[in-house]
């Protein structure tokens, strides 16, 4: 029998499983706080050349009902391509690697020179480069893990980040709340057996 | 004068509706692997889906206990209406080996999950040639849940399955 293993957000100060973004949960929101919930703290659309980043997002799969599985090749990707001026990257992120969004070395520093272009150079999330999401999954734990287990992540977390570039049609100085249609489809996925 | 149309009924209905699972069932198919001395190793324990509790009988086992140089079939058993069982033979001359795997794909929209996808993927592998020439080859047949099925040697057309693509 398969696990039930949902894509679940974490934060806080030590790893924690935050909202359940499945089933009605609290949206998947690119805002610049440690929390979905924020809405005060839009990505800001920058008003001239540059990027600017959300706080880190970590996203990883949460077993809530366990089979003896092993869960493989997790992945993310896009559904369909972002409008023109977002993009969304993703690094690999051990759990024993984590630090809290905002803080120490995850902090996003704002680019000021350069839009987020399809030829731009991905930030580093928490020290590790990352990779820009589109279409073709991007495989962020091979190995991943048991799913034997109760209430608990499996594998790496995948840490993304929401970016705006002066390219957004919205215009210099809009907010930008990723986590609407403008963010289009995340999709996560895994192998078990 | 219109002809009615009626469901027939399954004479091997699926597990679910036995009353052995609670429904929906856990899973479209469950795995079973036919050993080369006739015997035969499932997903679920018969004796205890005969006997068990609800919760003794989702109690499952995993590929990782499936011995591996035995396998001579993989069978898929339906579990849920309209599908279908699968057989899928391994060329022992060839000493294929057997795959199973199910791919599982959630959708995020407006950041709340509006959709899974679930493949269930059985196939077989086997090294072709010998030293520097070795090369493993694999054949994979994938099976959505709506009773299409897909069978490729090129595991990413699996991977693409449920994504949308430009061109």
């Amino acid at each position: 029998m398969a696990a039930t293993a949902n894509i679940e957000y974490f934060n806080g100060v030590a790893l924690t499983a935050a909202n359940d973004i499945e089933n009605g949960g609290t949206k998947l929101r690119y805002n610049k706080s440690d929390d979905l919930t924020t809405s005060t703290t839009p990505v800001v659309t920058p008003s001239s050349a540059g990027t600017n980043y959300s706080f880190v997002k970590y996203l990883g799969m949460y077993v809530t009902v366990p089979a003896p599985t092993i869960l493989t090749n997790l992945s993310i990707a896009l559904g369909n391509a972002l409008t023109t001026g977002f993009a969304i990257f993703a690094a690999a992120i051990a759990a024993g690697s984590y630090v809290q969004a905002g803080t120490s070395t995850a902090v996003m520093t704002d680019n000021a020179t350069t839009d987020v272009t399809a030829a731009g150079t991905p930030p580093n999330i928490v020290g590790v480069g990352a990779t820009r999401l589109s279409t073709t999954p991007t495989v962020y734990d091979a190995t991943g893990g048991s799913a034997n287990v109760t209430n608990q992540l499996v594998g790496k977390l995948a840490a993304t980040v929401g970016a705006v570039g002066n390219s957004y049609v919205g215009g210099g100085g809009n907010v930008f709340v990723a986590g609407t249609s403008n963010a289009s489809q995340i999709v996560v996925a895994y192998d078990e057996a | 004068m219109t002809t009615p149309t009626t469901i027939p009924t399954p004479i091997f209905p699926p597990l679910s509706d036995m009353g052995l699972f609670p429904l929906p069932a856990p899973d479209a198919w469950m795995w079973r692997f036919h050993y080369t001395d006739g015997t035969a190793f499932s997903e679920f324990d018969p004796q205890v889906l005969d006997a068990g509790t609800p919760q003794e009988r989702l109690a499952s086992h995993g590929f990782a206990e499936v011995d591996i140089a035995r396998v001579a079939a993989i069978e898929l058993v339906a579990m849920r209406h309209g599908l279908t069982d699968h057989l899928l033979l391994l060329d022992d001359a060839a000493q294929e080996r057997p795959i199973f795997f199910r791919h599982t794909k959630q959708f995020l929209a407006d950041g709340v999950v509006l959709q899974r996808l679930r493949v269930t993927v059985i196939g077989a592998q086997r090294t072709s040639g010998t030293g520097k020439r070795a090369r493993n080859l694999a054949r994979y047949t994938a099976f959505l849940e709506n009773g299409v099925s897909i069978s490729t040697t090129d595991p990413q057309q699996i991977y693409r399955i449920g994504l949308n693509y430009a061109s």
